[in-house]
């Protein structure tokens, strides 16, 4: 019955109708799309055809579907119904209703079996996530909402570049590309760089992720970056420079996190880092590399829209958004804590958690490829994780530092100049409950992590190779847990130096919020300057020809030649003749620029 | 949580080196990389690896890339200074739609 259903669509449709229908009917909508969206995944199979031809000869197919897209499909439905029983308590129906295009563009652009179906789900995901960020209704969220769309623009235009020579060259349907290297392989990698947010185009993550409300940044967490690695397993797996890239973002993205003081924002260093593991293990290929990529990928949204899910309720509980104005949460929120507990263990790869389990796939894949130095780094960006979200969120927010002070608490009311050192009125923050829609979700995406992380079939059966990645191994356990308790010694051992204080990172968006913002500033007061120099030059031009040109007759006179002429004419009156001079003298300005324009364009020629 | 440095550090040890006897004792490594085949060779990529995170953010990331938090609110002018000595420009910056971008 559902075999030809399009999820994506599905939800689409549902998304526009909740932007236009009352809260209580949204409600159930809400909950009711990601529903119909699971059922209509579990009904795809390989039979699966959805035909719409828009031009004679290009038809679309909208529904490719094989095993690494039915597995991403699942996640996705299951991201769906968690963001939106998270999403419930939201007043917007503009930012649901969004959240729900956004979810089925995504689903849109996984299920797409030809370039054009990608690109038109690709470009519907760029806005629709756009909207879900402005929607947060703040200055910041507009301005980080604006960044975002031009990166997300420029990706999407270098994707189509690249689609356009593909077409061209006959080929509609979504190929491979490992090996190719020609035009349309950069172009189209750059374009997928950009949702699989490689270094350098990176930024907009850290950037927009936190100004978006915070049911909005669970469901973006889940998405765009999930859909480029999508892209990065069906075109790239096998690429080799890119398990540098992987490796690079992986120590890059835990070295971040290990000095952000923003909750979100740290997280979304994490996704950075996360995604390098995927990107590392794609690019070594074969079937241990894509399964490993692909499960870790499934994985990544179930632990990361936990944490996400956690530091949304933290933010709508508190107030807070920096670490170093929370502490000792735990006692004001256990299920939070306990929830966040278990999905920090996760994205750090403790046994019998869901992170293991990938992450065993993703180590394997190295180790077969022979890649062992990669391996290597791997493991020093897992203790990177465990360092910054482990060890550092559950210990400076949650569970320890419960009897000190947060600096923003504490500024001026001490009176010895110590911050930490303040006294009486600022020991407590103040915490709303976390609704119980928000437990839900946190539960819901929890018990999954732990699920996947004791029965590993679960994940391994949905593989497109249907991999083992035999975590249990006593070799495989023990390592991890040597690596995690030597790492916490590290932690202890520098326990003052990890606090977090307030400051923002700089990163590769440095380069158009500063010098890339200023040169277009100078530049267009530059240009702006030229066309009022301009405009001031010519208008003295037309005025002073005018003078002349006004009366041709009388500037022959003022020549000193006799020009016959009847006295007390027309031509002798500068209300009515002086407007013809000025056309005279504008048409003469005209005729001179165009003339040496048409010189110019003669000598270029002539030389070239 | 960790008030007790030495009852971690003792914690911990314990944990190394029960995991260090049973790595000896019962595990049969796939690979034969030193990681894979020597006992606790793991406790120095956790170490080594964590100590040289910390020293590369903390150290060296933190002092080039951290900034004042108004780092971005101000105007080009008076990026090095401090986010009040230029408040009045950056506010009629907003005001005009001409801040940052």
């Amino acid at each position: 019955m559902f075999n030809n259903l399009h999820p994506g669509l599905v939800l689409i449709l549902f998304g526009i109708v909740m932007t236009a229908v009352p809260e209580r009917l949204r409600k159930v909508l809400m909950i009711a799309g990601p529903l119909l969206a699971a059922v209509a995944v579990f009904g795809l199979d390989g039979n699966s055809i959805l035909s719409v031809e828009i031009l004679p000869g290009i038809t679309l197919e909208l529904l490719h579907v094989d095993d690494l897209t039915k597995m991403f499909l699942i996640i996705f439905s299951v991201a769906s119904i968690i963001g939106a029983v998270y999403a419930l308590n939201s007043k917007s129906r503009f930012e649901t209703g969004f959240e729900a295009v956004y979810a089925g563009s995504s689903m849109g652009a996984v299920l797409a079996g030809d370039w054009i179906s990608l690109v038109i789900f690709w470009e519907i995901m760029a806005v629709s996530s756009w909207l879900i960020i402005t929607s947060a209704k703040t200055e910041s969220a507009s301005k980080a909402g604006f960044r975002y769309l031009m990166i997300h623009l420029l990706g999407g235009n270098m994707l189509l570049a690249g689609i356009i020579i593909k077409v061209a060259g006959g080929s509609m349907a979504i190929t491979c590309l490992t090996g190719t290297g020609d035009a349309a392989f950069w172009l189209i990698f750059l374009g997928v760089a950009v949702n699989a947010a490689i270094p350098p185009l990176n930024s907009w993550i850290s950037d927009a992720y936190p100004e978006a409300p915070v049911g909005g940044t669970v469901y973006m967490a889940s998405f765009t970056t999930k859909v480029g690695m999508f892209y990065i397993i069906r075109l790239f797996a096998g690429t080799e420079f890119l398990l540098w890239v992987g490796v690079f973002m992986a120590i890059y993205g835990a070295s971040m996190a290990l000095i952000e003081n923003d909750l979100r924002r740290l997280f979304s260093y994490h996704i950075v880092s996360q995604l390098g593991y995927i990107v590392a293990s794609a690019a070594v290929g074969g079937a241990l590399g894509i399964d490993g990529a692909a499960a870790h990928t499934f994985n990544n949204i179930l632990y990361k829209g936990v944490l996400f899910m956690c530091c949304g309720a933290v933010i709508a509980s508190t107030g807070k958004r920096r670490i170093s104005d929370l502490k000792g949460l735990y006692h004001k929120m256990p299920l939070t804590a306990v929830c966040f507990l278990i999905a920090s263990l996760s994205i750090a790869g403790f046994p019998l958690l869901n992170g293991f389990v990938s992450k065993s796939l993703v180590m394997n894949a190295m180790a077969a490829g022979g890649y062992h130095i990669a391996e290597i780094l791997l493991m020093v960006a897992s203790v990177g994780t465990l360092l910054s979200i482990a060890l550092k969120v559950n210990y400076f927010v949650f569970f320890g530092n419960a009897d000190g002070e947060s600096e923003e608490d504490c500024s001026g009311k001490h009176t010895d100049g110590h911050v930490n050192r303040c006294t009486g009125v600022c020991t407590d923050i103040e915490v709303k409950p976390v609704p119980l829609n928000v437990k839900i979700a946190l539960i819901m995406g929890t018990v999954g992590c732990v699920l996947i992380g004791v029965m590993p079939s679960l994940i391994y059966g949905l593989t497109p190779f249907g991999s083992d990645g035999h975590p249990f191994t006593v070799d495989h356990v023990t390592q991890y847990i040597e690596i995690f308790a030597a790492a916490t010694i590290v932690f202890v051992m520098y326990i003052d130096h990890m606090a977090p204080h307030k400051a923002i990172t700089l990163d590769f968006d440095w380069f158009y919020r500063k010098p890339l913002a200023g040169a277009v500033r100078w530049t267009s007061a530059a240009v702006s300057g030229l066309f009022d120099a301009c405009g001031t030059a010519a208008f003295k031009l037309v005025t002073v020809g005018s003078c002349y040109l006004h009366s041709p007759a009388a500037m022959l006179e003022n020549m000193g030649i006799k020009v016959p002429r009847r006295q007390g004419g027309i031509e002798d009156d500068d209300v009515l003749m002086k407007p013809a001079g000025m056309l005279v003298a504008i048409n003469v300005l005209l005729a001179l620029i165009i003339v040496t324009v048409v010189m110019v364009v003669l000598k270029v020629q002539g030389v070239s | 949580m960790f008030k007790k440095k030495k009852s971690v550090y003792l914690l911990l040890a314990g944990v190394m080196a029960l995991t260090v006897i049973i790595e000896v004792l019962f595990a049969h490594p796939h690979y034969h990389m030193l990681w894979n085949t020597v006992p606790g060779f793991d406790l120095i990529i956790g170490f080594a690896g964590g100590w040289a995170l910390i020293l590369l953010a903390k150290v060296v990331m933190a002092k080039i890339l951290q900034r004042d938090e108004a780092y971005y609110e101000t105007d080009n002018c008076c990026d090095s200074g401090s986010a009040g000595d230029c408040e009045g420009s950056s506010t009629s910056l907003r005001k005009d739609g001409e801040g940052n971008v």
